[in-house]
């Protein structure tokens, strides 16, 4: 039916409201934060690589995200973490200048590898005495639960599984909306791009 | 839909628990010596419960109005559970979440369902947990082979009777009793709750059965997510530095913000709205690049608002349906990483 109901996550319906918002929010933010990027970047935007900009949407995007979510969260005690993690690596990533935050990113990969590869040699020490089955499981969602650490912004702070999975669930419903907003803004700057050069064109003719 | 009763039924719950509880701490001297783990006066935590007399326990385990094992939907329900929770299902998850839990910790009314409910199970759980860990290994193996609904503890509660006197919470038949193991319990089926609530939220995950497989669905998931903000954001970088980045400002943010499509009616409105900035012919040429798109169906306003119910009806992202020539993929489907990825090579 008619209404708000172009949720982000196709199984919640009652929730399209609460995400309308939020998405208006990113969008905003979004933009103004893409807006400040342009305006004070050292280089103008026609001059960075594409990977460059891409880097630069892509980090606004999630900063926007980040920006937008606690909005709902500090209303209802506000327990999702990821969002200061997002914002923490971007304050520390901009704060320094862009070649820092590649080897920001090399260092959280190196802590990762390296508790994983501690994992490991505590597994093949184990793996002496039995390797029942409950113990394979366990181990396998041991190491599904770091790998999903891995992912979630944030995940790698002292938490129990049980908050890590209620982080996980509170940023995937937020990341679906923010690749609906991302993509309406994609098909709306193809429009606008689209208009311009048609309607130029058209003018000459 | 049983939407209507668990945000009224929990509150009555918790409004009982509570009752229940004041003269429980008061005998809970007596379970002092069993139940020392966490703060035992902090109302309605989980060592109070230990205080309890018997019948009072097996009355505040069960839940109130069996709810079914399986779960439908977390979603459906009602506006009225709006108060502008956490994410969109949130207190809803934590209902589901406290129903399923081994203890139903003395939760109040929905509007701030999350705060109490975690830090006293949370608090006493991780000091079980910490002492347990090292050592429950068995126990937890035997857990795990028995169910996990609430409705096996009346089985549980015949077979224990013979254990002391105030150890009153009812494990299940042929486990440990000790309150390590409890808490080892609950944490367990805290656990196995949220990852019921995610294997709803997370498409293709409900005929997956085993935690660990789960759990590889949901990292593909989140990590197809975040792969196509990375797509969309280079899309929209590559598209950036011909236009004029403050101009498309002022387009986007004409009707405050309100981007269209967020909402079927305001998108009516938007594109009634700026597509006179725009120009006729250039809705006309847009018809022509984009069929499905929803701005195409400016050259028959009329039959726009046909069009939006017909579309409204059954796609909840309209935008994400509405044109599979450019984007062809789709928030339910998972498996659409390389149809975007080939896409942007052509258009490049």
């Amino acid at each position: 039916m008619r209404g708000p109901n172009n949720a982000a996550s196709s199984s919640t319906s009652k929730g399209g409201g609460a995400m309308a918002a939020f998405k208006q929010d990113l969008l905003r933010n979004l933009l103004l934060g893409l807006r400040a990027r342009t305006a004070e970047a050292a280089c103008p935007f026609d001059a960075m690589s594409l990977q460059e900009r891409k880097r630069a949407v892509k980090c606004s995007a999630d900063v926007a995200m980040a920006a937008a979510a606690p909005r709902r969260a500090s209303a209802t005690g506000g327990r999702a973490r990821w969002p200061k993690a997002i914002l923490a690596a971007a304050a520390a990533a901009s704060s320094s200048s862009h070649s820092p935050s590649g080897t920001c990113k090399v260092r959280k990969s190196a802590c990762k590898c390296k508790r994983v590869a501690r994992r490991r040699v505590d597994a093949k020490r184990i793996r002496g005495y039995a390797a029942a089955s409950c113990d394979v499981a366990r181990r396998l969602v041991r190491r599904r639960t770091m790998a999903l650490r891995k992912v979630i912004p944030g995940g790698n702070a002292a938490m129990d599984d049980a908050a890590l999975l209620r982080e996980t669930m509170d940023y995937v419903v937020h990341l679906r909306a923010q690749v609906d907003v991302l993509r309406r803004i994609s098909a709306a700057v193809q429009i606008s791009t689209s208009l311009r050069d048609p309607s130029q064109s058209m003018a000459q003719l | 839909m049983r939407h209507a009763s668990p945000p009224q039924e929990l509150p009555a719950a918790g409004g009982e628990i509570q009752a229940a509880l004041a003269p429980a701490t008061s005998s809970s001297a007596r379970a002092g010596a069993r139940g020392g783990g966490g703060g035992g006066g902090g109302g309605g935590s989980f060592t109070a419960l230990l205080g309890l007399p018997t019948s009072q326990a097996i009355e505040l385990l069960l839940p109130r109005t069996a709810p079914p094992p399986a779960l439908a939907l977390a979603p459906a329900p009602a506006p009225a559970a709006a108060p502008a929770p956490a994410f969109p299902s949130d207190p809803h998850l934590v209902d589901r979440a406290a129903r399923f839990s081994t203890f139903a910790p003395p939760s109040p009314s929905s509007p701030s369902p999350a705060p109490p409910p975690p830090p006293p199970p949370a608090a006493a759980a991780n000091a079980g947990k910490r002492k347990a860990d090292t050592v429950d290994r068995a126990s937890k193996g035997k857990a795990a082979k028995k169910g996990k609904t609430a409705e096996e503890k009346p089985a549980g509660g015949d077979g224990d009777d013979e254990k002391p006197a105030y150890v009153h919470v009812r494990a299940r038949r042929g486990q440990a009793t000790d309150s390590h193991s409890l808490a080892e319990r609950a944490r367990r089926e805290k656990i196995n709750a949220r990852m019921e609530l995610l294997k709803e939220l997370v498409p293709g995950c409900s005929k997956v059965s085993g935690t660990a497989l789960v759990l590889d669905e949901i990292i593909n998931h989140v990590q197809s997510l975040q792969r196509q903000v990375e797509y969309l954001s280079m899309r929209l970088a590559a598209v950036n530095p011909r236009v004029d980045f403050g101009g498309l400002d002022s387009f986007l943010t004409t009707e405050c913000g309100r981007i269209a499509g967020f909402n079927c009616k305001n998108g009516i409105d938007l594109e009634q709205v700026t597509w006179p900035e725009m120009g006729v012919h250039g809705a006309r040429q847009l018809m022509q690049l984009q069929q499905q798109f929803w701005h195409g169906d400016l050259a028959h306003p009329h039959q726009v608002a046909s069009q939006w119910e017909k579309r409204g009806d059954g796609h909840p992202p309209v935008f994400s349906n509405s044109n599979p020539s450019l984007f062809g993929y789709d928030l339910t489907s998972s498996g659409t990483q390389q149809t975007p990825a080939t896409k942007l090579k052509t258009e490049l």
